[in-house]
Parts: C-alpha cells; structure tokens; sequence
C-alpha cells in the first residue's frame, strides 16, 4: 500500500514537472519601475557594449508619445529601429535629445569606452546603473493607478505633475491644434460586459493621428476592424500599447465603463 | 531667399545648389506632413494632392548619399507615417460619400 502510494506520488510530481516544461511557468509580472521597460541590442552586444535599458517611464513624464515615435521616427515594435551609435552621434533618435545639450550626450566619441560611468547610463542590461532619476522619488506624489508602472499617468497629466513636451525645435514640425475626432462606443462580445467608451480625446493628446491609423487601426469605418481580447492580449490593436507602456489590460473597468442597459 | 540662393550659385556654383537643394525637400516635407492633423478636414482632391506630393519626395530621399543614411532612414520613415495617414483620410472620406 505504501509503495503504491510512494509510486503515485512521483508519478503525479513527475506529470506536474512535466506539464510546467512543457507550457512554461507563469510570466512574472513586471515591477512598477520595469513596466514598459526596452531593451535594446540591434548592434550593442556586436559593439562589444552591453544592450541597451530604456526606461519608458521617464521618457512618457517627459515628452509626448507622438514626439518620439512620430517626429523623432523610434518605431512601435521593439528592436525594429536599428539605432546605431553613429545615428545618435548625428543627432537622431536618441540623438534628438542625449545630444550633451537637453541631455547628456549619447555614444559620443569624446568619452572613453573605459569611461564606462557614463555608457553605462544608457547601456546597463544586467547592472546596476548609477542613474540621474529614481523611479520611486520621482513618482512618489504621482497620483496612483492600480497596475503597470502603479502610476495614473492621465490624472499625473490633469493635475499637472507631468506636462509632456510635444515639440522638439528642429526635429518636430510646426502643426495647427488638432480637431479631436469624436469618443464612440465598442460593443464588447462577452455578454454582461459593460461597452467600452473609447476617447479619441485621451488618445490624440498624446499620440496626434499617424501613430495609430493606420498601422495599428487599419479600418475606415468603425467596426470594420473586428478584433478580439485573445489579438488584443497577443500585443496587436489596443495591446500595442495597452500590455507594454500604457496602463495594462488587467484594468478593466479603465475600458469597459459603460453599463449594459 | 532667391537672391541669396542666386549669389551663392555664382560664389559657390556647386555648394549652393546642394545647400539648397538639401533645404527644399525638406521644406516640402515640412508643409505635406506638417498638415496631418487637418487630414479629416480635407477634400478628395487635397488629399490627393497630398498623397501625390508625398509620393514625389519619396525618391528626393531616397536619392541621399551614403553620409545622410540616417537622415534619409528617418525622414522615409517619417514620410511613410504621413503618406499612409493621408492615404487612410482619404479612405475615409471616399468611405463617406
């Protein structure tokens, strides 16, 4: 009986180890100051550097998303740049700003490769970097959201903790104000699900038009790109950004708000 | 602006025609992509214009040297955002009618 027992017991840890090779361990959740984090290594590692940390956090409290991933052209999809050194050197994409001026100088030729304090401000994959901003100090009177980087990032904008810069002299161009297109509703599938209240307002203060249509809303007219959670949770439509650097997609009640009637 | 472009062609014939040449496509850039914003407000006809001016600065680009690879990756990139959302305007307001 005891045999029996003892056979039964590794055979059930045995499926269970199995089972977690086999489909893999729970994704660990990110902590507040690594959510939206990007690592970047087209050519550091070639470059014998170590790749790259960006933090979207601080870069968000500071300039608008259409600035960088429109005028200053980082591309949406992580690692589909291909920044070089010398693209910064010249005074773009990281350039843009890190150009000793705004910020400190980014891959310039004038610092050492032995002066590791300073490449080590930006190419930190594995170290801990010596870095100008805390996450927790800097954040710490922000008003609060519940997950992601644990802050509300449209409340820190309204109550005016943060206000990010949309334009970048001799990069951006000057452009009118822009007419807000009108908030509608998207009927959510499962039912008993409360609609979702999309605000084009809460997405063109930051993001302007060509950020979004039509790489990543493709359809003209509304419902003509049916799209579902299981894309959505998979990075595409709304997780492009909602699942990386704006407020994940575990906070439902921030989308579905309006009540079934 | 002619003026100067004018004396430098005598005083630096070769220079002067690069140095401005450089400044019109990006001059052209400024005024297509820097009306996105006002797309949806646009006519047919405006959009067009648009898409077909964009389509005419692609190849200015693409025609920069190897020491402005950088310049002419960012600006086909940032030229492809802008043609593609007038593109998509102008499927809307086809859509539309």
């Amino acid at each position: 009986m005891k045999k029996t027992l003892f056979f039964t017991g590794l055979l059930l840890l045995l499926f269970a180890s199995l089972s977690l090779a086999l489909t893999g361990v729970k994704k660990r959740r990110p902590l507040p100051y690594e959510y939206g984090r990007v690592e970047l290594n087209n050519f550091s590692e070639k470059a014998g550097q170590i790749p790259v940390v960006f933090d979207h956090w601080l870069h968000r409290a500071k300039f608008t998303c259409r600035l960088c991933h429109v005028d200053i052209g980082f591309a949406m999809k992580a690692g589909t740049t291909g920044i070089k050194a010398a693209d910064n050197m010249q005074g773009y994409y990281c350039g843009s700003c890190h150009n000793d001026k705004t910020a400190f100088a980014a891959c310039t030729t004038t610092i050492p490769r032995q002066n590791s304090s300073k490449c080590s401000r930006c190419h930190s994959l594995g170290r801990t970097a010596v870095k100008q901003y805390d996450f927790r100090t800097f954040t710490q009177d922000f008003p609060k959201g519940r997950f992601g980087n644990g802050i509300d990032w449209e409340q820190a904008e309204a109550t005016g903790k943060i206000a990010p810069i949309d334009f970048l002299a001799g990069v951006s161009i000057q452009r009118d104000a822009l007419v807000v297109q009108k908030d509608f509703d998207l009927i959510a599938k499962v039912k008993g699900m409360p609609e979702i209240i999309f605000s084009h307002k809460k997405h063109t203060v930051w993001n302007g038009c060509e950020l979004c249509h039509p790489e990543i809303f493709l359809g003209v007219k509304k419902g003509a790109t049916q799209y579902s959670m299981t894309e959505i949770y998979d990075g595409k439509y709304c997780g492009v950004c909602h699942s990386t650097v704006a407020f994940p997609l575990l906070d439902c009640q921030r989308c579905h708000t309006k009540q079934v009637q | 602006m002619l003026v100067l472009q004018f004396v430098c062609s005598l005083v630096l014939p070769g220079l002067g025609n690069t140095a401005f040449a450089s400044d019109d496509w990006k001059n052209e850039f400024n005024t297509v992509c820097g009306q996105t914003q006002n797309a949806l407000a646009f006519s047919v006809d405006e959009l067009k214009d648009l898409i077909a001016r964009c389509d005419e600065l692609k190849p200015r680009i693409k025609k920069l040297d190897d020491s402005q690879a950088t310049e002419r990756k960012v600006f086909l990139q940032r030229l492809k955002m802008c043609r593609d959302f007038y593109a998509f305007a102008l499927g809307t307001k086809v859509d539309q009618q």
